[in-house]
């Protein structure tokens, strides 16, 4: 008999359950069974089980769109060229959208792979730290109690809140396939989409924003102050809606944290 | 009474009105690794009315290759947040270099194996600054190279580790079914170790196939499995939590309820007939 070390015998037995064709290689490891085949065959459909029921959970607008079969097929290929880098299962599936790009069946459908951005960008979000919001109403109060000038205002994001665009209207996509959904598939994918994903009482929204509230937030992301953020919205949109939307961004619990560059001296 | 989602509202509603459904709650460890979200919240919640166990999935102690430093820190930081009871893990592997395939696999029942298993257990512990418990697995394959029975393994990890064992009896009954292995020796190993040994029973219900009995947690605890656990409970010392799992087709709470009820009357038969004996 041939003896194989631990870590032999568990590469081997990978290695059955990845490759069907190395089983054989593999059946000299265990006791003999009439079912031996059958047996390691379970395993190897718990592997696959495995890997759809997590994509699944991440990944419910996609798996409506592609219907069951396909996606099962294209959990499997996953599966097999992104290894899951956890015993953490809520954190396989992160390179989907990119795995999505290169599968040639999805050409005639490009906005799979960005519809599977956003809904990992639910997925991080819903799993995100907490944090404290804070309220338009206290970034008010401060501004008046100590003077400041709200131009220079820099806010910190929360953990679960994130930015998205597409050059698909995967947003409007996303939103048909919501459980009570009233809007509809989008007449014509064509249209760029932007949207906010912030979480707010546990629950993970996806707010649609103009690109230009998209440019305004992503500086402001990016470290910039409120006036120069709003200057670029304005760039891009005369006509922005600078209340409207500062009401909004801040009811979504898009910030947990503002100073004015003084704060830091 | 294993904590899962669809029972959430059962849980946080009772928790608010009435006396308490069950007596304790377990997870799986790895769906609250978090660092916040709405799953992390309902076990912080529901962790100031009941008792919380830690059941981890993910581990793989025995996996030669590609076993995680890190998973034991995020494993740290949820028994911060949770002050669980109970902490345990399974006897099976999970990972190979570079790839986790995130199931329980069955461990070859190796010296070497149990070597690194006692290595590892003992790093766990140390790092948690507590015991922890090991679970036997269900198994649809036993290795040629095997050395000793699984019962034979975890007696010398309780041995050299100090660590506890969960007895899973469903698991003992599927793989005396799967591979003809005695159920009730592994049962007289396990109450052979000292009091205290034993620090959690599971009882599950199994899927019957052609092939072999699969542990898919998906129905009642089947008869057999009620009777080695009225054996069980015979030789144990009293008080040792039991759990009921189910884990898929998850039916309404009071079927979980109703077979939680089961057990326990089990439990109390047997207080009283030692008492008697006594």
């Amino acid at each position: 008999m041939v003896s194989h070390t631990l870590a032999e015998i568990q590469e081997q037995f990978a290695h059955a359950l990845l490759q069907p064709s190395s089983a054989a290689q593999a059946a000299a490891l265990f006791n003999t069974h009439p079912y031996q085949d059958d047996r390691l065959a379970l395993y190897r459909g718990n592997l696959t089980a495995i890997w759809i029921s997590a994509l699944k959970n991440a990944y419910p607008v996609l798996h409506q769109l592609v219907g069951e079969e396909y996606f099962e097929q294209v959990a499997r290929a996953f599966g097999r060229a992104y290894p899951s880098e956890s015993g953490d299962l809520n954190q396989f599936g992160a390179k989907l959208p990119e795995f999505l790009k290169t599968i040639p069946d999805t050409v005639d459908y490009p906005y799979f792979s960005d519809v599977a951005a956003l809904e990992w960008q639910v997925h991080a979000s819903y799993y995100a730290a907490d944090a404290e919001v804070v309220s338009l109403h206290e970034v008010l109060q401060a501004i008046s109690a100590g003077g400041q000038d709200a131009q220079a205002m820099q806010l910190t994001f929360h953990p679960a809140a994130s930015l998205y665009h597409s050059a698909w209207d995967s947003v409007r996509i996303w939103y048909a396939h919501q459980l009570n959904s009233e809007s509809g598939f989008p007449d014509d994918v064509r249209n760029a989409s932007f949207a906010l994903v912030a979480r707010s009482e546990w629950l993970v929204e996806v707010q649609r924003i103009s690109k230009a509230g998209w440019l305004a937030l992503r500086a402001l992301q990016q470290g910039c102050n409120l006036g120069d953020a709003l200057e670029l919205a304005l760039e891009a949109d005369a006509d922005f809606a600078i209340n409207a939307s500062l009401q909004s961004w801040f009811s979504a619990g898009l910030f947990v944290q503002f100073r004015f560059p003084e704060d830091k001296l | 009474m294993g904590l899962r989602t669809p029972h959430y509202r059962d849980f946080l509603h009772a928790s608010a009105t009435e006396p308490a459904p069950a007596d304790w709650l377990e997870v799986h460890s790895e769906n609250y690794f978090s660092d916040g979200g709405y799953d992390l919240h309902v076990l912080q919640t529901l962790r100031r009315d009941y008792p919380v166990s830690l059941h981890g999935v993910g581990m793989g102690l025995g996996s030669a290759q590609g076993f995680s430093e890190r998973h034991i820190a995020r494993l740290q930081r949820l028994i911060e947040r949770t002050e669980p009871a109970l902490v345990s893990e399974h006897l099976c592997w999970g990972a190979i270099a570079g790839r986790h395939l995130n199931d329980l696999l069955p461990l070859p029942l190796m010296q070497s194996a149990l070597d690194l298993v006692v290595q590892r257990v003992d790093e766990l512990q140390s790092r948690l600054q507590r015991q922890v418990l090991i679970e036997n697995v269900s198994t649809y394959l036993r290795f040629v190279q095997d050395d000793m029975s699984e019962a034979e393994f975890l007696a010398a990890l309780v041995k050299r580790t100090g660590c506890g064992i969960l007895m899973d009896i469903n698991n003992l009954y599927v793989n005396q079914h799967n591979h003809r292995e005695d159920a009730q020796q592994a049962l007289s190993i396990m109450a052979g170790l000292p009091v205290g040994a034993i620090g959690e029973i599971h009882l599950a219900g199994h899927l019957q196939t052609d092939i072999c009995l699969v542990d898919d947690h998906g129905s009642q605890v089947a008869d057999p499995v009620w009777e080695l656990f009225r054996q069980a409970v015979q030789t144990l010392p009293a008080g040792i939590p039991v759990l009921i799992e189910w884990d898929t087709a998850i039916p309404d709470l009071p079927v979980l309820l109703n077979e939680a009820h089961k057990a326990r009357e089990i439990l109390v038969a047997s207080t009283a007939q030692s008492r008697v004996a006594a």
